[in-house]
């Protein structure tokens, strides 16, 4: 039955994933051509050190990269909730022969699983691209400064989903308005940064909007207006 | 004793402070077809998404198979066939993508039942729901009821949308299917022409209340329309304790009532009226729910 809900939720996404996947390779694929001709003028090393003091060129790499994972999470989140919430088509959904909240969560984990395969593609060929030009350690650290931005992917596909099931709209307004400011919490700075101390408050704040699912949809099954 | 498979207690329910009704009590017994009848706004559609679990009335209980609609199990939701109003299904899918979906959840499915209907009313597999007329989608989520095999089928106004002769098929089909496996169906219309030829059991709703819970055919029996014309044309004829509906042109009156031909008459004669072309007239269940409920 899972396989089956998830059927569906791949027939909703794989094109809007496929979109945003590539954009994410092109712009990967131009940072890297960028990056190329660089090493190949000033040399690794130098470079290395431009990039550690934070010259306005690394900083262009990042606002091209910055947010690609928000759109990521934006275009799985839309494309698997929105056709759920035109003309109520979760209707259907809540009407499988399954527990209203294992089906809710399974919907969840695909989306959840679909931005990380996502990432993986998008932010493996990053790590690999950068491995070919530079230190490990450099790499490691560009990606756990990149760690903040991917948990807003994270907390805005949560945030999209608890959204489309609440029934009210002017209640969908008011969790939008707290959807833009916690997400905005992810995405300040644009420099190198030693991100890892925070990683694990970021984590949980990307993280509680999943379980806000339940209260959303628990108030639709009601029958709120 | 016939087995009750939907039992509805003492619903009440308001959306703010608008009643919509108070203490509904109604029940569907096994194989029995059940048409819910009402002007718009009365609680018809209020009533299916309590059926349904989409909505929790603000006091009494829906049953299912013995349990509260509000926490049906999985096992008992696979017993329930539900058709959402204007046949609302996934657009994004094509005719073979949602039979492989559904496939997957119901254990006795069917697939001969819906490709045969596809293929009946010429609907290529990789035709998209999306880019399909109301009928057509009518069809897909009749194939797709007909595939689940459900024991009870709840279906919110089926006829929306569709032709008369997308209509006259679905409910030929719905009744053939009903009758053949002993189904059980509660459904909506707003076209009651197409209950009749359906439901056996009838539930007309009025606003705040109920008019009418039973035999479909025995109503139709009992529900009387008289007209006759009178040389006055000031007369209101609904405040008489016989009658239950009536309406004038002119110094042409008719009445719905539950009394005899001879009652009406005898009404009449006490009443010292001279009334001419007194005649009995044959009501379709739309008539007589016209009759029962008035035209506005």
């Amino acid at each position: 039955m899972i396989l089956h809900l998830f059927y569906k939720e791949w027939l909703k996404t794989r094109w809007f994933l496929f979109f945003v996947v590539l954009l994410g390779l092109a712009i990967v694929t131009y940072i890297f051509l960028d990056v190329d001709n660089n090493v190949r003028m000033k040399g690794s090393f130098n470079y290395l050190m431009n990039v550690f003091y934070g010259i306005p060129q690394a900083n262009y790499y990042h606002s091209l990269i910055k947010y690609v994972p928000l759109l990521m999470g934006v275009c799985v989140g839309l494309s698997q909730y929105v056709p759920e919430v035109i003309d109520k088509r979760i209707k259907l959904t809540l009407h499988l022969p399954m527990h209203n909240t294992v089906t809710l969560y399974m919907m969840l984990c695909f989306g959840f699983l679909m931005l990380l395969a996502s990432y993986a593609v998008v932010f493996g060929t990053f790590f690999y691209l950068n491995n070919l030009y530079f230190p490990f350690e450099e790499s490691w650290a560009v990606l756990t400064s990149l760690m903040p931005w991917l948990l807003g992917g994270v907390a805005v596909y949560f945030m999209i989903a608890m959204i489309s099931m609440e029934p009210n709209l002017f209640y969908q307004f008011l969790y939008g308005i707290v959807a833009f400011f916690l997400v905005k919490q992810f995405y300040i700075g644009m420099e190198h940064a030693d991100t890892r101390h925070i990683i694990p408050a970021l984590a949980i704040m990307a993280f509680v909007p999943c379980t806000a699912l339940l209260y959303t949809s628990y108030r639709f099954i009601k029958g709120e207006r | 004793m016939e087995e009750n498979v939907i039992e509805c207690k003492n619903l009440t329910h308001y959306y703010g402070t608008r009643l919509i009704y108070e203490n509904l009590n109604f029940s569907v017994k096994k194989g029995h077809i059940m048409g819910l009848l009402g002007k718009n706004g009365c609680g018809k559609t209020t009533t299916i998404n309590i059926l349904n679990g989409f909505l929790q009335p603000r006091s009494g209980e829906c049953l299912i198979y013995g349990e509260s609609t509000q926490n049906l199990s999985p096992d008992t939701k696979r017993r329930l066939g539900y058709l959402i109003e204007g046949h609302i299904q996934y657009s994004f899918m094509n005719i073979y993508q949602i039979e492989k979906f559904y496939s997957g959840f119901y254990e006795n499915w069917n697939r001969e039942a819906y490709f045969e209907l596809m293929k009946r009313m010429k609907i290529l597999p990789t035709q998209k729901v999306s880019s399909m007329s109301c009928g057509q989608r009518a069809q897909v989520a009749l194939g797709l009821i007909l595939a689940q095999d459900p024991d009870l089928l709840i279906l919110d106004d089926f006829s929306l949308g569709l032709d008369p002769g997308y209509r006259r098929l679905f409910v030929d089909h719905m009744r053939e299917y009903a009758k053949a496996g002993n189904k059980t169906v509660f459904l909506t219309s707003h076209i009651i022409q197409d209950m009749e030829r359906l439901i056996d059991d009838v539930l007309i709703m009025d606003y705040n209340r109920v008019l009418l819970r039973g035999s479909a055919s025995e109503f139709m029996e009992k529900f009387k329309q008289f007209t006759f014309d009178l040389d006055k044309d000031d007369l209101d004829f609904k405040t008489e304790a016989l009658i239950v509906e009536a309406d004038r042109i002119k110094n042409h009156y008719e009445i719905y009532t539950y009394a005899s031909r001879e009652e009406v008459e005898a009404m009449l004669q006490a009443k010292g009226l001279a009334y001419r072309n007194f005649t009995p007239v044959k009501m379709t269940l739309e008539d007589a729910f016209i009759g029962l409920t008035g035209k506005y």
